[in-house]
């Protein structure tokens, strides 16, 4: 289990505080973007052939006399996709709260009706994991582990064990970004299966803060390659604005593209991050 | 400008704390060895690396550290190493010049030769080196001081040498003021003989200073006269000078003429063939040493005619004197036939003979010829009175190796009394007799040829030769002194070794120069350039004399223009603490 008892009891905390937020019943809450049958009005239109005779609005009909159907929003159990970096580049803190977070993330789905969907990206699992209903909470969190191994590469896994039939619906990207192929060609490919893309770029300050001026021998952790340095304080610097540079760029892609980001240090309490994820709205339908 | 920027070291072992560099250079490589660390993401660090600076500038200030605790290193080396810029040598910069202005520099080509040497130190000095030129002579001290050169040299080659009524001391003098005025000029004594080398002489120089009056002027001056009477057998000295002078044998120390001289030329007689040497002193008027450069005259005459020897006895002379002549004769050494007269005859043949040889007999009247007495009977006419025999021979003071006396079996010899009435001329005296005495132109032999075996041995004839030609004189050098062109004999005062000079906690070489150049002497010290000081105190060092005459070149600068050793040892160190205190501030700050 990757939660202890305190951090579950955490858990149950954001589970309600996502139901308020939400108001969801028992067909899901997540808002579509099609008509469909469901409980909230969305508009009139004027009566088809073949509509069914309980949909036409006869108040309308008595006031106005014409014949026009009420439309509703349609309401169904959607899948939440959850993709889990489990990449080297996340090894430590990083690691341990990408994974806590995706798990809080699956639990929510699955407190709410969703379908939860799991897709490690590296470590040694290769295929995703579905979920459904709250009986699978347990399974969830039990699958659901703390790895760091293999290269960043969130593309590929998702391109493979994304189902064809999960069209759109809420996806959670969780990773620290580093892939050398870019950092939004997996965001990219969610938007273009029209998903609701929500980044979480988890950070580990430790990892990430530079070290001391002198001189150095880098080797990264994934690929193994290797870079000499003379770390100068005017070298920091750079690198530090690097790094803002980059978070920037992704930050922008997400806000033309119209998906959410949220960046997050990894020694930050996952209730923390799922918090402000529910304050954005990011579940709400 | 190469020997400007020379630097020496006075401590070159501290060059060992350059070593220090390779730990330096060790612990520079070990701190800037790379470390290796893992990061979560390269391309961010490669990103990174791309935006910053390169080139030769980045390699510059990454080395840079090194290189300046490198360079305080070896600025801290080069400090403990002493170095120094050694200070220009006097020897090709200032110059003061003492030349001879006697009389006596007249002699021969003495004087073309003192200019030569002049004119050759001279011309050795760096064009901007100052120049005191000071001449002594009738004239009073001339003393030229400037910087050009030809005019230095057209003073010494106008300088004629003339009565030096003031004498060498007064020319150190103006010489060692002249130079207390520069800074370590050369000090240049240019005479034509050698000076004193007695071992007191430094003593007997600080002497002088104190004691030096100007009328107390010596023997300047010896002109070698030939006598055209006697084919130039016979030489004069002419002297010029004041004071009572005395002429005496150099060796022995024989006086030969003793005489008031004055302004004005005196000839004094003097016999002799061969080479001989004289030395000429004068005293003043307390008969005291005080100011008398003795100088040493070498007369060449040329060789005489052979000598004819006459023989005096009153009756036949000795078969061993007629037998030793005989043989002489049949060599050459003396002239043919041989002539025998009776005393009485001997003031008629003075012109016949140039020896006589009494032979057990005593003149009537003395000869003026140089004179052997064998035997002689007592007789006022000989210059020595001869007494009764005595016992036993009784000899002392015998210079046994005197070539006149070579070959005498002295253990043969009967003794005599006699008593040598002129001065300081016997060679051998014996007390109370004398056998042999010998004086500038008589010789006596105390025996009987015809009782001893002496005059049948060979040795009779040698002894007659040495006679006819050895003259009484002999060519020893008095071991003080030696000729100008002559190098020093060995172990002499002042040749081989400097003599040394301590006084004031210094200790001042003095001594000759250049061996090879004649007549140079230079007073000059080892190491602290205090020859000068030295020297001024020796002679007088409050005397303010100005190197400025009617002579001297009013543009001349005689200041103070040599440099001394300067030491570079802060200058090191201020680089290495400025090396140390910029790495500081650059890269540990």
């Amino acid at each position: 289990m990757i939660f202890d008892s305190r951090e579950m009891a955490q858990l149950r905390r954001l589970e309600i505080l996502a139901s308020r937020v939400a108001r969801g019943q028992i067909h899901g809450h997540r808002e579509m973007a099609r008509a469909g049958p469901g409980s909230g009005f969305r508009e009139h239109r004027a009566y088809q052939e073949g509509d069914s005779l309980r949909v036409i609005d006869w108040n309308v009909y008595a006031r106005s006399d014409q014949l026009v159907v009420k439309e509703f929003d349609a309401e169904e159990a959607l899948d939440v996709v959850l993709i889990h970096d489990r990449s080297r580049s996340m090894e430590g803190a990083a690691a341990t709260c990408a994974a806590k977070v995706t798990a809080a993330l699956g639990a929510i789905s699955l407190q709410r009706l969703d379908g939860a969907i799991w897709i490690p990206c590296g470590g040694d699992r290769s295929g995703s994991e579905s979920y459904r209903g709250r009986g699978r909470l347990n399974d969830l969190l039990q699958t659901i582990d703390v790895q760091a191994s293999g290269a960043t590469d969130l593309l590929t896994p998702v391109q493979s064990q994304l189902p064809r039939a999960v069209r759109h619906g809420l996806a959670f990207v969780v990773s620290d970004f580093f892939d050398p192929r870019g950092a939004a060609q997996s965001l990219r490919f969610l938007l273009s299966r029209r998903f609701l893309v929500r980044a979480i770029q988890i950070e580990d300050p430790d990892a990430l803060a530079p070290p001391a001026p002198g001189r150095y021998k880098m080797r990264d952790r994934e690929t193994g390659a290797t870079l000499k340095i003379d770390l100068t304080e005017e070298a920091i610097a750079a690198y530090q604005r690097t790094r803002e540079a980059r978070t920037r760029g992704l930050r922008a892609f997400c806000r033309k593209a119209g998906a959410g980001f949220l960046r997050a240090r990894a020694d930050r309490p996952f209730f923390e991050i799922i918090r402000t994820a529910i304050a954005r709205g990011w579940f709400k339908r | 400008m190469v020997q400007a920027l020379a630097v020496q070291f006075a401590f070159p072992f501290g060059f060992w704390m350059a070593l220090a560099a390779a730990g330096v250079l060790a612990a520079h490589l070990v701190r800037r060895r790379a470390r290796r660390i893992d990061v979560p993401f390269l391309p961010l660090w490669a990103a990174t690396k791309g935006q910053m600076r390169g080139g030769f500038g980045a390699s510059v200030a990454r080395w840079l550290d090194l290189l300046l605790i490198l360079l305080a290193v070896g600025a801290i080396a080069l400090a403990s190493a002493a170095p120094f810029r050694p200070g220009r040598p006097s020897s090709v910069r200032d110059l003061v010049l003492v030349m001879d202005g006697g009389l006596s520099a007249r002699a021969g080509d003495r004087l073309d030769r003192l200019r030569r040497v002049a004119a050759t130190e001279i011309e050795r000095r760096a064009p901007n080196a100052r120049l005191v030129v000071i001449a002594v002579a009738d004239a009073g001290p001339q003393v030229w001081a400037g910087t050009d050169r030809a005019r230095a040299l057209q003073a010494i080659a106008g300088h004629a040498a003339g009565w030096t009524d003031v004498g060498w001391a007064r020319a150190l003098e103006l010489g060692v003021a002249a130079g207390a005025k520069l800074k370590r000029p050369d000090f240049v004594f240019v005479t034509h003989r050698s000076w004193e080398q007695a071992d007191d002489a430094p003593q007997r120089w600080r002497q002088r200073t104190v004691r030096v009056p100007v009328a107390n002027a010596g023997v300047h001056a010896l002109e070698v006269v030939r006598d055209p009477e006697s084919g130039g057998a016979l030489a004069e000295l002419g002297l010029h000078g004041a004071g009572v002078l005395v002429i005496e044998r150099v060796g022995d120390g024989t006086e030969l003429w003793r005489g008031e001289v004055g302004p004005r030329p005196v000839r004094v007689p003097f016999g002799g063939v061969g080479e001989i040497a004289l030395r000429v002193r004068s005293f003043d008027a307390s008969n005291a040493d005080g100011f008398a450069p003795d100088d040493t005259v070498y007369v060449r005459l040329p060789a005489k005619k052979t000598p004819r020897v006459m023989v005096v006895s009153d009756g036949d002379p000795s078969a061993f004197l007629i037998a030793a002549l005989q043989a002489m004769a049949v060599v050459g050494a003396v002239a043919e036939p041989l002539e025998r007269i009776a005393p009485a005859h001997v003031a008629e043949a003075v012109e016949r003979a140039d020896y006589f040889i009494f032979d057990r007999c005593a003149p009537s009247t003395r000869p003026t010829r140089p004179s052997l007495y064998l035997a002689p009977p007592p007789s006022d006419a000989l210059p020595f009175r001869v007494g009764a025999p005595g016992p036993a021979p009784a000899l002392f003071e015998v210079a046994r190796a005197h070539r006149l006396l070579r070959g005498i079996e002295w253990e043969r010899v009967r003794p005599g009394t006699a008593r040598p009435i002129s001065s300081g001329a016997a060679l051998a005296r014996a007390a109370p007799g004398v056998v042999l005495a010998a004086g500038d132109d008589w010789v006596a032999l105390g025996f009987d040829p015809e009782a001893g075996v002496f005059a049948s041995s060979p040795a009779f004839p040698l002894f007659l030769h040495n006679f006819v030609h050895g003259d009484a004189a002999d060519l020893d050098r008095a071991p003080e002194f030696w000729r100008i062109d002559a190098p020093p004999p060995a172990g002499a005062p002042g040749g081989d070794a400097m003599w040394t000079i301590r006084k004031d906690n210094r200790t001042v070489r003095v001594g000759p120069r250049l061996w090879g150049a004649p007549g140079f002497w230079t007073l000059e010290s080892a190491r602290d350039h205090a020859t000068q000081r030295i020297a001024v105190n020796l002679l007088k060092p409050d005397l303010d004399l100005a190197p400025a005459t009617a002579e001297s070149d009013p543009l001349a600068d005689v200041g103070r223009v040599s440099i001394p050793d300067q030491p570079l040892v802060p200058h090191f160190a201020a680089a290495a603490i400025a090396a140390l205190m910029l790495a500081w501030y650059a890269f540990w700050r």
